[in-house]
């Protein structure tokens, strides 16, 4: 009985106006997102390599001698992500740009091509067409999907005719997802064919994963408006209140809760300010060098002649990496409430399907500010990574000091790390490396826990509705 | 017969579930997010008064003239009508610093701070209005003509002595008087609360700029319900009239405004900015030498002792006369290096802004065919929040450092007298000689030093150009003007088809 429902429902829906018009607008934003995807991830990737190889150029130049390689100062783009058409997650407004040496790194900043007179947009990828888009067109397949059928009496009729209610219910659930997943599915294939037949983007095995789970997660979030618009049509009288109370919640769900949250980040946290940041630099910066006396006599002092007996290297070495950690203590805690001022806004944002529904899409396809984290912490390890190396190797040299600090003149002129030269390949490079898809997914595990939560809510919402919905 | 008429619309209109939840949506979600935005508004006004009060406490702590151009910098005032449209002013920077070894140019602004900022959406009115307004707008008139012809009513109306064009218009006006009353209670609200919140400042400039933002989301408003009672003139179907006009607001108010982004990044792509800060760097390579070796060109002998305040308040507290000449001599070859140096990275810095500013106008052209883009950009010029807005004040800032570089160029006599980086009197000049001749004791040097210090008067900036951000009534009257015509146009448009589509439409 069920599938005869969903069989007429379906054939019903196939045949209005407004399946042809989800299909047209599915297949044409669908493919027009990817089209452009296309042509800027080009530019991206051009970018991306040249930086990288001018990146790894100066490292193989400064493999003349250790210590130049110790100071040298690298530069890293992001990777342009390959699903970004699947889920761009502001990419184009986040920091891109990360500068750092093996002993410190600045906050990332902006190295690519963003526009910051441009007013915000969002990209028109997979996200924003099923968070926006089909979730509204979600609410019109729905609106009058009970109300609707009792205005023409068609419910009464069906009911009459021993038909459980629960049977109703869930036919014209089946039958809104088959009809919602058609257009959804024909745009999101054609996109893939736009995207897969360039040779500009590598999806991989694992892309192809990615892009089966992103499917499984768009059905799973417009389920939930799907739910909404049923449940709301067994509250209402009349197929035009559904609409209109329907809209209204869409406006709140995918609209205005999402854009409180810059409103609830400014206020609940102060965000860190450059000037901050500077005062905070001098402040921890001045308190190691007022107490220089404590890493031993002279530390203060310094002359590139090694002669001199004004020279304590083991002291100097010691008041420069307190200073060096004192500023990475600092950075660190600046760019920590960065990040908390922007989750206070994010998580406030909870509240919307479109918000988790975002998040999770960017957590699948590896881009959006966990991207940025995930480098961040990346270039960390790295850093870590390099300075075991270099210490490994400064210590096979007897003509050096072993004393590797951040003071590039006694490195060079004490020979404080080794002048030996170094082989490029044994050098550690930098390689952003992707999270397995089970490590995305179980990042977002709350996220799609919150859907699933809201699946179930919002159907209780609708089993409650239509079981005791007066049909006459 | 017309007002018989447009009363009768009225009162269906207002009769009906959807208007009902309409004003009260509009109103209570006014009534709820204005706190939040005049709360923001008026940190930010906090922070602008604290950061002005911070300058002209700089200002008049200045000791020498050098002082001014190292810490002087102006500040763009929040604008009051910001809670009505946020527009681009909170990516921009809000102040400029007065060098003379830079011209100010537009930058990014406090986002930069915290970058990550980014992907949290703002929020302001026009949002509101543009989504919950508009909406309601098309609800009511999908089925303005196509719900009567599908009641039968149309037909029994215009079977009596009624014109065609009257019935139009009827429906037109109480459609518009309709949707008047959210949107006067909306911004009578919003209006009372701002002007009741203290710190918050109205001006008569204010006053005038609200009337006409009143007066632009009545347009855009009849504009959406004349393009829904078109759609309900093409269609015998109150239900296809809905399903039309709700997907061409999708396509209108949603897709629109990002895809005209999206392409103008495409079709007029920028450089990347490290190439820019790597020839800004390059640059200031050469003129570092450049000023280096102008000024080692001439000897520097003599004696002196700096003070540092702070870490931009420095000067030098006592010198001889030979270093004094050294260094003025120094200064009046250096100085003007490092404004030339200023110009050409200017000229650079203003090439890269130029093609953001045209990507941006390339965007904003490309929405126009959107009354709901075109809406938000007229919003944003009233506000003073376009991009237009903010090179105003960047231009201003440009004038006035050019007026402070005169007027310290006038007072140090084009940088050769001592004033401009020393406060050092002849007294003060006996003193030291006499310590360097070994004449005075340490100690007794040191306490005179201190109380110098202490005793030092600020330099005397009588006559100090203003820096007054004379954005006037309308900051950007062409543009505003050309918004409005262009929101004109569509009603205009919309109404001529509908009048076009209605003469024709079959009633049976």
């Amino acid at each position: 009985m069920i599938w005869r429902i969903v069989g007429k429902d379906m054939l019903e829906n196939t045949l209005s106006l407004r399946f042809l018009l989800s299909m047209l607008l599915a297949l044409g934003l669908f493919v027009a997102g990817s089209i452009l995807f296309l042509d800027r991830h080009r530019t991206q990737t051009e970018d991306y390599w040249k930086q990288a190889n001018e990146n790894q150029s100066g490292l193989r130049e400064r493999c003349d001698k250790l210590y130049r390689l110790a100071f040298y100062r690298q530069e890293v783009l992001r990777r342009p992500g390959a699903l970004a058409f699947c889920a761009e997650g502001s990419e184009k407004s986040l920091p891109t740009l990360f500068q750092f040496t093996m002993f410190t790194k600045e906050l990332a900043g902006a190295g690519g091509r963003s526009n910051y007179i441009l007013p915000h947009f969002s990209d028109i990828d997979w996200a924003f067409i099923v968070s926006m888009i089909f979730s509204f067109v979600a609410l019109v397949f729905t609106y009058d999907s009970i109300c609707g059928e009792k205005e023409a009496g068609t419910l009464r009729l069906m009911l009459a005719d021993a038909v459980p209610r629960y049977a109703v219910l869930l036919g014209k659930y089946l039958a809104a997802m088959l009809t919602l997943g058609l257009p959804l599915l024909v745009g999101m294939l054609a996109s893939l064919i736009v995207v897969a037949s360039s040779p500009d983007v590598a999806l991989h095995p694992t892309a192809w994963l990615r892009i089966g789970v992103l499917v499984l997660l768009a059905l799973l979030y417009l389920s939930i408006f799907v739910l909404l618009g049923i449940s709301v049509s067994s509250r209402a009288a009349h197929a035009a209140n559904s609409m209109v109370i329907l809209l209204l919640c869409w406006v709140g769900l995918v609209i205005l809760v999402p854009s409180l949250g810059r409103v609830v980040s400014d206020m609940s946290l102060k965000g860190p300010t450059q000037m901050e940041l500077e005062r905070n630099l001098q402040e921890a910066s001045r308190q190691v060098w007022d107490n220089r006396d404590q890493y031993g006599e002279r530390a203060g002092s310094m002359s590139h002649d090694l002669s001199w007996p004004g020279n304590n290297p083991p002291a100097r070495a010691r008041l420069r990496t307190a200073a060096t950690e004192a500023r990475n203590r600092v950075l660190e805690d600046h760019h920590d409430r960065m990040l908390a001022q922007v989750f206070a806004g994010r998580n406030f944002t909870s509240f919307s399907p479109a918000i988790l529904y975002q998040r999770v899409a960017e957590a699948v396809a590896g881009t959006g500010i966990h991207h940025c984290v995930t480098v961040y912490r990346q270039i960390r390890q790295y850093q870590t990574d390099l300075k075991q190396y270099v210490h490994s190797v400064d210590s096979e040299d007897p003509n050096s000091l072993h004393l590797i600090f951040d003071e590039e003149g006694c490195a060079k002129s004490w020979q404080a790390v080794s002048h030996r030269p170094v082989d490029f390949d044994t050098v550690p490079k930098f390689q952003e490396r992707e999270p397995p898809l089970g490590e995305s997914v179980r990042s977002a595990i709350w996220d799609i826990s919150l859907l699933g939560l809201f699946n179930a809510a919002f159907f209780a919402a609708a089993w409650i509705s239509f079981m005791r919905y007066d049909v006459r | 017969m017309i007002w018989k008429m447009t009363r009768k619309e009225l009162l269906l209109q207002l009769m009906t579930f959807r208007v009902g939840a309409g004003i009260v949506a509009c109103v209570a979600l006014t009534v709820l997010l204005m706190p939040g935005l005049i709360d923001d508004y008026r940190q930010r006004l906090r922070e602008y008064d604290a950061n002005v009060a911070a300058n002209d406490a700089e200002l008049k702590a200045a000791k020498v003239y050098n002082n001014v151009t190292m810490t002087h910098r102006v500040y763009r005032p929040p604008s009051v009508l910001s809670v009505f449209s946020r527009g681009v002013e909170s990516q921009v920077s809000d102040s400029a610093a007065i060098r003379d070894n830079s011209v100010p140019e537009i930058s990014a602004g406090s986002g930069a701070a915290n970058p990550y900022l980014a992907i949290l959406s703002k929020l302001d009115l026009t949002l509101l209005y543009q989504i919950v307004l508009s909406l309601l707008a098309v609800l009511m008139a999908c089925d303005a003509v196509s719900g009567e012809r599908a009641k039968g009513t149309l037909m029994l109306t215009l079977s009596g002595a009624v014109a065609r064009h009257q019935v139009l218009l009827s429906k037109l006006l109480a459609g518009g008087m309709t949707l008047a009353i959210p949107l006067t209670l909306a911004f009578l609200a919003a209006t009372t609360m701002l002007s009741l919140s203290p710190l918050v400042d109205f001006t008569v400039s204010d006053g005038v700029r609200l009337g006409l933002m009143y007066a632009g989301s009545t347009l855009f408003i009849l504009a959406v319900y004349s393009g829904g009672v078109l759609l309900s003139c093409l269609t015998r179907q109150p239900v296809t009239s809905l399903m039309l006009g709700l997907f061409f607001w999708i396509a209108l108010a949603l897709i629109v405004p990002h895809m005209a982004g999206y392409m103008a990044v495409q079709l007029c792509p920028i450089e990347p900015a490290a190439p820019l800060a790597a020839q800004r760097s390059e640059l200031e390579r050469v003129y570092f030498f450049k000023a280096g070796d102008a000024g080692d060109q001439i000897p520097l002998e003599g004696n002196h002792i700096g003070h540092e305040e702070t870490m931009l308040r420095r000067y030098d507290l006592v010198c001889d006369p030979k270093w004094i000449e050294g260094v003025v001599k120094r200064n009046a070859a250096r100085v003007p290096i490092w404004v030339e140096y200023a110009d050409k990275v200017w000229t650079l810095e203003h090439q890269y802004v130029e093609t953001l500013l045209r990507q941006e106008r390339l965007a904003v052209n490309l929405s126009r065919v959107s009354p709901v883009c075109v809406y938000e950009t007229v919003m944003a010029a009233l506000a003073g929040t376009d991009a237009d807005s903010c090179r105003a004040f960047v231009e201003r800032a440009r004038i006035h450092r050019r007026e402070v570089l005169e007027y310290i160029r006038g007072r140090t006599e084009d940088y050769t007298l001592p004033s401009f980086f020393t406060p050092c009197t002849q007294a003060d000049m006996a003193v030291y000689q006499q310590y360097v001749d070994g004449k005075m004791p340490e100690e007794e040097f040191q306490r005179w030093k201190e109380r110098r210090i202490a005793n030092l008067e600020p330099v005397d900036l009588q006559g100090f150009p203003d820096f007054v951000d004379r954005s006037g009534v309308l900051p950007d009257a062409r543009g505003v003007t050309m918004g409005m015509a262009e929101l004109l146009f569509f009603n205009v448009l919309f109404l001529a088809l509908s009048f076009a589509a209605f003469m024709r439409y079959d009633v049976r």
